[in-house]
């Protein structure tokens, strides 16, 4: 067999121009890198990456398309959804993956959503055709800007958009894009590695996987049960335990099961609450349907993810959603994390974890102490009474941790989670991170240190927003585990005014350590604070 | 000692003569942090009369004597990256090549000119686009202005011209006043050159009877250019930073500029020159110890018309600032 793999590659001196196609190499140069060194806020412009990764050839503005089955086709229900505040929450619960995204010219998605159908080319770099075909239609997208979704026109449409499409509009054959096709549109968001949000909806081709009405005999009795919780209790009884009993008697069963479970589910998207749901049926479910679907299926693993995943599952019922989403993990990792879990303890992990880093990457000891400094502090904010409050209202109603908390291990929704901010009286935009780096700088701690904490979210580099907080709200706090004396946390943290020294302490930082060096560093506690969440 | 310890305040350098003003504190500023290596910061002390710069780290005597040994050594090649180029379009058909061969050699001075100057041009790789500081047109060039300046600063001694700039008379020459041919470029209110607003023909005007811009300030302010440079935007559209972009399709760019009232070293500057735009047009929180001055651009490059020319600079509505 020929060896065609990079030693290969670098024996037969294959041409540069096999793989920039032409591109004229743009070298990446200091001017270039503090720009994008700034992320908050980003330079006016802000700088394009592409030409430093493909070099410098036409590029076309351009939009990424993501299909979904589970969005209505007609544009009233989808109107419906945004003014209700539904479509945020659907799509903040099931985001879009890199791997369901199509990079397409902005041209050719504005034509196509308004009727005019292009000959045109989803690869990069291909020039602008002119053959164009009129149909009547001028259909809508979701645009989503990580927050809020936003129903709009095509002539709303702008560069570097993501855009949701329902399933049902087509557009994709089997390979690639196809603006003929009408053929509904595999919703693959599940499919991709590491799958942690499951959607079961009548649009899902898991849906179709259940046995159509009327198969089974039993459908009378699942019929004859009054309410969703009753249903759900009588699930439980006959979903568990399905160990002990003989082959005919467990495919049976299970082919009862589904049948109930798809009446169920049906019934959840009218009338049943969230904390109706128990997660034993629902893995039991999980773990039934994936032992139901052919080895080869697709779906298989991300159910078999979902039905062994070691801990509790998240579920959601958006009001009007025709179905259930289950993820496998919160909503917000920075407040909601898998379960309630201490600040302290949550703190001394992220230290572990940051010297274990440190240890295997050989950094040094002055280095070492300020990444693990950094790693046991990062939280400090926290501190704040009022952000505590929000985390006790978020909790799960279970029970909580230790006070103070880290992690809420929240259930709640983006919706419900600002209602539970409100209520716990913590302004809007304040950022905790800033707070404890402001805390640290007031204490004389190392620069390095403080920088860390307060950029290990990705915000302030290196002009944090100017706090919401002028209510001259502080609280001190002593903690032994912190680290000796008070600390001081204030709502408005002051870091955007250059009294701070924030913008020195960053442009210092930057000539002491390079970009890339304090790139680097604070990736390091990033990766600390998510391994340990 | 604290930078802030040793302060020379420019008291020359008047609101009313930005953009001009302003740059020029700007480029003594880079010089002395990039080019000489000093501790240096600059910070806008407020005055009965408006915003004056102060130059933190060094003293008056120092200051002078940096910034001269700097210019009466300008490495004008370096400015031009090539001896040949006199207006900045000579640059565009080599534009990578300059830049690779900057990169390569580690000039990172010669880099950081190059992208102030101009930014490739997807469409036509040999057409590049200028800088939005570049506002010469016609016969005028760019570089061979650069050239006309420092020769005329060093006839008139660069460290008087300094004083004067400074600690004088401030950016301009004044009618009346015999000095040499002075360099013409739009970055002052008074160079706008349209010949409904002049009693007579400009181009007939005798010299000395005209406003110029003193080339030591000029030269001071073509420093600063760095701090906006040239960068591929969304769908690799050149576009300068530091500038607003303009609201209709073919009105040209305003220049902002930040007004740190606390000392800020050039690093610190860039970034805010790099934001100001973003909290103007995206109406983002900004700090309330730094002003955002805006000054228009008039004419514009094409045939027809005054030349372009950055107007009197005014400050950004503080009422939309976030925490004011």
């Amino acid at each position: 067999m020929e060896d065609l793999g990079i030693h290969f590659i670098g024996r037969v001196r294959v041409s540069s121009e096999v793989w920039h196609r032409g591109a004229t190499p743009v070298p990446l140069t200091e001017t270039v890198v503090r720009l994008f060194a700034m992320t908050e806020p980003s330079p006016g412009p802000a700088p394009a990456p592409e030409p430093y990764l493909h070099g410098m050839r036409p590029v076309l503005p351009t939009v990424n398309l993501v299909w979904r089955a589970d969005l209505p086709a007609d544009e009233e229900d989808l109107r419906r959804m945004e003014r209700t505040g539904v479509l945020s929450e659907l799509l903040a619960l099931a985001p879009p993956r890199p791997h369901e995204l199509l990079e397409l010219p902005l041209y050719a998605a504005r034509d196509w959503l308004s009727g005019k159908v292009t000959d045109s080319s989803d690869l990069e770099g291909v020039e602008e055709p002119g053959r164009q075909r009129t149909l009547e239609r001028g259909w809508v997208a979701i645009r989503w800007d990580g927050e809020t979704a936003e129903v709009i026109g095509a002539f709303k449409i702008r560069p570097g958009d993501t855009l949701f499409l329902p399933a049902a509009y087509g557009g994709l054959d089997e390979f690639a894009w196809d603006p003929d096709s009408e053929v509904p549109v595999e919703d693959v968001a599940e499919l991709g590695p590491d799958p942690w949000f499951l959607r079961l909806h009548p649009g899902s081709p898991l849906w179709a996987e259940l046995p159509a009405k009327g198969k089974y005999p039993e459908e009378a009795e699942a019929g004859e049960l009054s309410g969703p919780k009753e249903t759900a209790e009588s699930l439980i009884q006959r979903l568990l335990p399905l160990e002990g009993i003989t082959q005919a008697e467990r495919e049976e069963k299970i082919s009862l099961n589904r049948r109930m479970i798809k009446d169920f589910l049906v019934k959840i998207g009218t009338s049943l609450k969230e904390d109706e749901i128990d997660d034993r049926w629902v893995k039991a479910f999980l773990r039934d349907l994936a032992a139901f679907l052919p080895e080869e299926h697709r779906w298989r693993r991300a159910l078999e993810v979902f039905a062994r995943h070691p801990r509790s599952l998240y579920w959601y019922v958006p009001q009007g959603y025709p179905g259930l989403i289950l993820r496998r993990r919160g909503e917000l990792l920075s407040i909601g994390g898998e379960e309630p879990v201490s600040l302290e303890e949550h703190s001394i992990k992220v230290e572990e974890k940051a010297k274990d880093f440190a240890a295997r990457l050989g950094l040094d000891r002055r280095l070492t102490r300020a990444l693990s400094s950094a790693a046991r502090r990062h939280d400090l904010g926290k501190l704040d009474e009022r952000f505590q409050v929000w985390l006790v209202l978020s909790a799960p109603p279970e029970g909580i941790s230790e006070p103070p908390l880290a992690k809420s291990g929240t259930r709640l929704t983006g919706q419900a989670l600002g209602q539970a901010r409100e209520r716990a009286g913590y302004p809007k935009g304040l950022r905790h991170e800033h707070q404890g780096a402001a805390a640290l700088l007031e204490a004389g701690a190392a620069a390095l240190e403080a920088y860390l904490v307060g950029t290990h979210h990705g915000y302030g580099r290196p002009l944090p927003q100017p706090s919401p907080d002028l209510s001259g709200y502080q609280v001190e706090e002593e903690l032994p585990w912190l680290g000796p004396g008070r600390w001081r946390i204030a709502g408005d943290h002051g870091l955007d005014r250059l009294e701070s020294g924030w913008l020195g302490l960053t442009t210092h930082l930057h000539r002491e350590y390079g970009y890339w060096g304090l790139a680097f560093l604070e990736a390091l506690l990033r990766l600390a604070d998510q391994a340990a969440s | 000692m604290r930078l802030e310890a040793l302060a020379v305040e420019l008291s020359a350098l008047r609101h009313w003569d930005f953009p001009l003003a302003a740059l020029t504190a700007y480029g003594a500023l880079r010089i002395l942090e990039e080019e000489q290596g000093k501790e240096a910061t600059l910070c806008f002390v407020e005055k009965p009369w408006g915003p004056v710069p102060v130059l933190c780290g060094l003293d008056r005597d120092s200051l002078l004597e940096a910034l001269a040994d700097h210019l009466s050594s300008l490495d004008r090649q370096g400015l031009k990256i090539h001896p040949d180029a006199s207006r900045i379009k000579d640059l565009g058909g080599e534009y990578f090549r300059f830049l690779g061969e900057a990169v390569s050699q580690g000039d990172r001075h010669r880099a950081a000119f190059l992208q102030a100057y101009l930014a490739p041009n997807r469409r036509d790789m040999n057409r590049p686009i200028p800088t939005p500081f570049d506002t010469t047109k016609g016969r005028q060039a760019f570089f061979k202005t650069l050239d006309e300046a420092h020769q005329l600063a060093g006839q008139l001694g660069f460290p008087a011209g300094l004083r004067r700039v400074l600690f004088e008379e401030g950016v301009l020459i004044y009618p009346g006043e015999v000095i040499p041919s002075a360099p013409q470029l739009g970055w002052h209110g008074s160079q706008y050159r349209e010949w409904a607003d002049r009693a007579r023909n400009p181009s007939e005007e005798k010299e000395c009877q005209r406003v110029r811009v003193h080339p030591v300030a000029v030269l001071l302010a073509w420093e600063a250019l760095p701090l906006y440079p040239m960068a591929l935007g969304a769908g690799l559209e050149p576009r300068p930073i530091g500038f607003l972009a303009p609201q209709e399709r073919g009105a040209s760019p305003s220049l902002v500029l930040p007004l740190p009232r606390r000392p800020v070293g050039a690093g610190g500057l860039r970034a805010l020159i790099a934001a100001g735009p973003v909290a103007i047009a995206a109406g983002r929180g900004w700090p309330r110890d730094v002003e955002l001055w805006v000054s228009p651009m008039r004419g514009s490059k094409g045939a027809k018309g005054a030349y372009p020319t950055f107007m009197g600079a005014k400050p950004w509505d503080a009422r939309t600032v976030s925490g004011a």
